[in-house]
């Protein structure tokens, strides 16, 4: 097992100053994570979470998740190509205003929505006397929650990606005679495939434990707007026992995603 | 004439002004150290680079002017970059058919010209292969079919021998020149190597610093180089032979011993450095010797370039004192002498 003594990749010893705070971090991250699982009343399990309602908060938060993707793979893939292959003046403050849910605390990106798109917002209002549209509230308005804070982590990891991509592939589909769209479609797509998938998962994630905005643009409404992180932190109030249950369910999830990504990072 | 281009890119610290005229079939090779604009003009001869002032005038229709600037995807330029750029998610097949594809033509249609042409490339083995898994030659191969899979009036090619090693270069260089005689349309050819230029092309431009310094025939470039970069790259004496074993026979009846053992016709590059000459016939070491006459002299710095007249013609560079020693004049009969070891050999 000498083999598997730590190596630094050139000699000396490690040093303390770096291992000692790596490894509380380490610690830190998985401590509570292991609490849960030793805590989780496994006994119980089935009956608990038979005794509550799981599957219509998970089904809406795997479809809404889902839907957020979708819509911020549309919106997203487009940006992060105007934003990486396009000389404009202001290119650097618009890349930095897109960011800003990034940074954002989600509550007030919710608060944000329901001024632009509640049934008084700015634009809102428009289309609720336009169309009788109200989005506020309705699963829809989940959606675009989730979208809201999900679409940044999508056009930055694909931006990264399409940074990585040498544009000289572009001109070599140029000068095979194909327009911009064609190279994109059948060149830079294709290539783009594993940035856009990794950006797709993380985004997918981040939909799925959106919160904040959440509860205030969409509010909690069981079968409508009512998702998993929402029915976890109801249960946690009357029912700590559940709420545990509930976690499990989630984080079996998104260790399922980890596995969809281990490709990427865990070979790293 | 096929391309009339002249090329003028400005960008403030640098600027490129390049005049290029190259006949249907011909092959003009671009050559010049690191930096000097052959990369820059063969962009903007393809539209990949807006020109500040110029002309690109293809078999009489105008591609760039003035006012003019068609753009890189509908000129009839194929581009074989210096590392390929083929695109790595597709197949050989799908990168030559990738042109026709482009401009509409339909899969079944596009597929089995690519398959045709890979053939022709002596690829066929290797259409369905993805880029990664092809050798720096045959991934060449399919760049150059890939360009010309679109029927291509100016075929541009960058370096595109560098990326090889140094062994697969001479039979890719020896390829290239089967297929560039095949190709009925213009070529020019970017290369920092002058055995490309010289084996590759009909037409030699050098440049230096954006500036044409001297244009002509590889010939008439290599006898009269007009800068000592001129000089250094192009003085090879280019021999055309047939091998039998070291034993290379060359016109006129002459012929050379050659370190190893070759077959079939082959370059033979000699440094003008390399050779001797002498008084009378020399006798001792070096293997290789012939009876010529001077032809010219012409001062360059410290070294003093012969031409002499065979058969075979060479170029000598000598010092001044041994010019003095051998009393070398217009006229004056020299023996020539280089050692076996001194002659690189290069399967055509």
């Amino acid at each position: 097992m000498t083999s598997r003594q730590l190596h630094p990749r050139r000699g000396g010893r490690l040093p303390a100053g770096l291992l000692v705070p790596a490894g509380i971090g380490v610690a830190f991250l998985l401590l509570p994570l292991l609490a849960l699982l030793i805590r989780a009343p496994w006994r119980h399990l089935f009956g608990l979470l038979s005794g509550h309602d799981v599957l219509t908060p998970l089904r809406l938060s795997l479809e809404t998740a889902s839907m957020a993707t979708v819509a911020s793979l549309i919106l997203g893939v487009p940006m992060a190509w105007v934003l990486a292959r396009l000389e404009f003046p202001g290119r650097g403050l618009l890349r930095a205003l897109v960011t800003v849910p990034l940074v954002l605390p989600p509550v007030v990106g919710g608060v944000a929505l329901l001024l632009g798109f509640g049934r008084s917002g700015v634009i809102g209002r428009w289309l609720y006397d336009a169309f009788g549209l109200s989005l506020p509230f309705t699963t829809t308005a989940v959606v675009i929650a989730e979208t809201f804070v999900a679409l940044p982590f999508l056009v930055i990891s694909v931006e990264g990606s399409l940074r990585a991509l040498d544009p000289r592939f572009d001109e070599a589909a140029a000068t095979l005679g194909a327009s911009r769209w064609y190279a994109f479609t059948r060149v830079t797509l294709p290539m783009l495939a594993p940035g856009i998938g990794a950006g797709a998962v993380l985004c997918w994630a981040r939909a799925l434990g959106e919160f904040g905005a959440t509860i205030t643009f969409a509010g909690n409404f069981p079968g409508t707007t009512q998702t998993m992180p929402l029915t976890v932190y109801l249960a946690l109030q009357d029912n700590p026992d559940g709420a545990i249950a509930l976690s499990l369910v989630l984080l079996a999830v998104s260790i399922a995603i980890l596995a969809l990504l281990r490709e990427r990072w865990l070979r790293a | 004439m096929s391309l009339d281009a002249h090329v003028v890119v400005d960008r403030g610290s640098f600027a490129v002004d390049v005049p290029l005229r190259v006949p249907s079939g011909g092959v003009l090779a671009l050559l010049g150290p690191n930096g000097a604009g052959k990369t820059t003009t063969l962009r903007a001869l393809a539209g990949l680079l807006p020109m500040t002032r110029g002309h690109v005038v293809l078999d009489g229709t105008t591609l760039a002017d003035d006012r003019i600037h068609v753009p890189a995807e509908s000129r009839p330029v194929g581009v074989v970059f210096q590392d390929y750029l083929l695109f790595p998610t597709m197949s050989a097949r799908d990168n030559v058919a990738f042109g026709l594809r482009a401009s509409g033509t339909d899969r079944a249609a596009a597929l089995a010209r690519a398959d045709q042409l890979l053939d022709r490339f002596e690829l066929g083995g290797h259409a369905d292969v993805r880029p990664a898994k092809l050798s720096g030659g045959q991934a060449q191969r399919v760049a150059l079919a890939r360009a010309l899979a679109v029927s291509p009036r100016l075929l541009l090619l960058d370096e595109p021998l560098a990326a090889l090693d140094a062994g697969t270069r001479m039979t890719v260089r020896a390829d290239l020149r089967t297929h560039l005689d095949a190709f009925d349309g213009a070529t020019v050819l970017v290369t920092h190597d002058p055995l490309d230029a010289l084996v590759l092309a009909d037409q030699l431009v050098v440049i230096e610093g954006g500036r044409v310094v001297q244009s002509g025939t590889p010939a008439e470039v290599a006898r009269a180089p007009r800068t000592d970069y001129v000089a250094r790259l192009v003085g090879l004496n280019l021999l055309l032979g047939l091998a039998d074993g070291s034993r290379v026979a060359l016109a006129d009846q002459v012929s050379l011993t050659v370190a190893g053992q070759h077959h079939g016709p082959v370059y033979l590059a000699l440094r003008p450095s390399a050779i001797s000459l002498f008084a009378e016939q020399p006798h001792g070491s070096p293997r290789n010797s012939w009876p010529g006459r001077v032809r010219s002299l012409e001062s360059r710095g410290d070294t003093i370039r012969a031409a002499v007249d065979g058969p075979p013609n060479v170029l000598v560079d000598l010092t001044a004192a041994a010019v003095a020693e051998l009393r070398l004049v217009p006229g004056a009969p020299v023996w020539c002498a280089v050692k076996a070891t001194e002659v690189d050999v290069y399967p055509v």
